[in-house]
């Protein structure tokens, strides 16, 4: 049965090359890779806006309205508002932005900068000091500086460059997705030939001849990963768990492709459920850009905790609990996804 | 080596069956002939006794082993050339045999021997997609032969091969009867089933009509009549003389002994008007 098995897999990897699977996947993988390395910024964020408001009277009170009233002149995004309070409430709104509030201290002026979370150290910084140099030489000493987070526990997701966040996207909708489309070109080849018809006549086994198909797209999914992630991210990421989502999840989709295909007799057949059902998979990506926008329909659907799993294997936060979750619900899927396609094939490809 | 009775199948498992109460024996070494036309439930009863169908009622018993349960044993005592070639497009003839060698658990032929055998050692190498019609029907052919099969279902072995192929195929045929091997053989073509066939079956809309050897068939259909072209005066004369009445048996030796005779046909039946004869219809 081993034997078959393997013998099985090597025709289906000679068939799948001489068919350009693995070309395809590679050029695939490098072009992603190069456009998220040279092509897509680091930071596409919008310049973001200033919330302040003042409550302070003291002597500096006219150098300090000046230095905003120049920077309000410049930037279109410098907003007063009302209060303290006014100023969290429209941080909560925009989530682009951060907060400036000025207020009396024991003998100076207090300028408490008020941030979402996600900005990183550096960026606080470099606000502070523009800040500082504004009011250099207006005033006789410089004021108090408070610095308040709204969400602490925010700030490292939102720490990982824009172009390389991108890389656990292609790695779901590529690697670990790839087995979807591919494997049911691979059947209908097959179906049109008529091979499956003569390779039921010999010992060999159904359970075996799937199994062949979903290992050579699982190869591929991992060729794919490895050159996506060490050309991104280099050694910088958990490659075992990264691999041990790529494989369970290319065993499920490369079993989902196979009960699709056993329904229909050619691809032309079956484009529009590839194509439908590929969309479907793909709409957690919204959620992924807008982690607030998670409506049950898409948290149901198996791209989005594999999604999320796959970020935290490639930029690691420590959440491991996603990764072993997902890891397990995958593994069960599989193994249902894998058996339902056997029973569909054993019903539907000895049918004349 | 093949025991079937009542074997029935409907592709709607309803009351509508391609294959109506089929019932015969095949003995070890038989070449064993399924004659009828297109439709008539000669693939279908195929695929049922080489497990590529479900058996639905009835039973059928293939190299020792129920057709109900297929197993290993009965996968590596069959072969089947199917009539459409069905091969790996992207594999060369070679691996084409060499994969299917690995599939099953029984001493198994060489490749090469094989294509030799069917005149595709020189195309051994080239991918199988490549190959004409006749070619990729020659390498169907001798993969069937790969796991040196008992029991060998041949379905159009000789459909759209040229004549001196089909030539060929015919005496590996004939060979692997001498080395004992059983054949069932599923055709519309009479010639075939007539110059090959131990015993011949006609099925027609999914029943067997009559079951014998081609030479009973004819002898028992044909008539006793000898059609003779001879010279006399220096003119050619046709007639028919019948080979019961004593006053034609006399003009005929007559004939013979005076060296007159030009041409000389037994007027036996062939497999195709006894066919016609017994359904009332042609084989195409």
């Amino acid at each position: 049965m081993i034997k078959r098995f393997l013998w099985l897999t090597k025709k289906d990897a000679v068939t799948a090359y001489r068919n350009y699977y693995f070309l395809i996947v590679v050029a695939l993988a490098l072009l992603f890779t190069l456009l998220i390395r040279f092509v897509v910024p680091e930071d596409t964020s919008v310049k973001a806006t200033v919330f302040y408001s003042t409550n302070y009277s003291g002597e500096l009170r006219t150098q300090l309205d000046e230095t905003i009233g120049q920077s309000k002149d410049t930037n279109q995004n410098v907003v007063s508002v009302d209060s303290r309070e006014e100023i969290i409430e429209k941080m909560k709104e925009n989530t682009n932005s951060f907060g400036m509030f000025i207020k009396q201290g024991d003998s100076r002026p207090t300028i408490e900068f008020i941030f979402q979370g996600y900005e990183n150290d550096q960026s606080r910084n470099t606000l502070i000091i523009a800040m500082k140099d504004s009011l250099s030489g207006k005033t006789a000493e410089n004021p108090k500086i408070d610095t308040i987070v709204l969400k602490e526990n925010i700030s490292r997701d939102m720490n990982i460059p824009m172009n390389k966040n991108i890389l656990p996207l292609f790695l779901v909708m590529e690697p670990a997705m790839l087995g979807f489309v591919l494997i049911v070109s691979l059947i209908f080849m097959e179906k049109e030939e008529g091979t499956i018809r003569a390779y039921v006549i010999t010992p060999g086994k159904i359970p075996e001849y799937l199994a062949s198909k979903i290992t050579v797209m699982v190869v591929l999914g991992i060729i794919s990963t490895l050159i996506g992630s060490l050309i991104v991210v280099g050694f910088n990421a958990d490659y075992l768990s990264l691999l041990a989502l790529v494989i369970v999840s290319g065993i499920f989709f490369s079993a989902l492709g196979l009960i699709l295909a056993s329904f229909f007799e050619n691809i032309s057949q079956s484009i529009i459920w590839l194509i439908v059902i590929s969309i479907i998979l793909s709409l957690p990506t919204v959620s992924y850009f807008f982690p607030s926008f998670a409506p049950i329909y898409i948290k149901i659907l198996p791209t989005y905790s594999m999604m999320f799993a796959i970020r935290e294997a490639v930029f690691s936060t420590g959440n491991t609990g996603i990764i072993t979750s997902t890891l397990i619900t995958f593994t069960v899927l599989s193994i249902i996804s894998y058996l339902l396609a056997i029973f569909a094939y054993n019903r539907s490809l000895l049918r004349d | 080596m093949l025991n079937i009775k009542d074997l029935y199948y409907s592709y709607t498992k309803d009351e509508s069956y391609a294959v109506k109460g089929v019932s015969f024996e095949v003995t070890e070494g038989e070449i064993f002939g399924f004659l009828g036309p297109n439709g008539a439930g000669k693939s279908t009863t195929q695929k049922v006794l080489t497990g590529l169908l479900p058996m639905q009622k009835g039973k059928a018993f293939v190299a020792g082993v129920d057709v109900r349960k297929p197993n290993e044993k009965l996968f590596n005592s069959i072969g089947v050339s199917f009539e459409h070639p069905n091969i790996y497009k992207k594999l060369s003839g070679y691996e084409n045999l060499d994969f299917y060698r690995k599939m099953f658990s029984v001493p198994t032929e060489d490749p090469m021997k094989l294509l030799r055998l069917v005149g595709l050692e020189e195309a051994a190498n080239k991918k199988a997609g490549g190959y004409s019609k006749g070619m990729k029907q020659r390498l169907v052919f001798a993969r069937s032969l790969i796991n040196k099969p008992k029991i060998w279902f041949l379905d159009e072995p000789i459909s759209g091969l040229d004549p001196t192929t089909a030539n060929h195929i015919k005496d590996v045929i004939k060979r692997k009867k001498e080395e004992g091997v059983t054949m069932f053989l599923t055709t519309h073509n009479m010639y075939i089933a007539d110059e090959l066939c131990d015993r011949v079956a006609f099925i027609n809309e999914g029943k067997i009509a009559l079951v014998d050897s081609p030479r009973n068939l004819k002898l028992m259909y044909g008539e006793k009549i000898i059609k003779v072209e001879y010279t006399e005066n220096g003119q050619i004369k046709k007639e028919n003389f019948s080979m019961i009445k004593d006053e034609d048996k006399q003009k005929l030796n007559k004939l013979i002994s005076e060296g007159k005779i030009e041409t000389l046909h037994s007027q036996e039946a062939t497999l195709e008007e006894i066919f016609m004869k017994v359904t009332g219809r042609g084989l195409k």
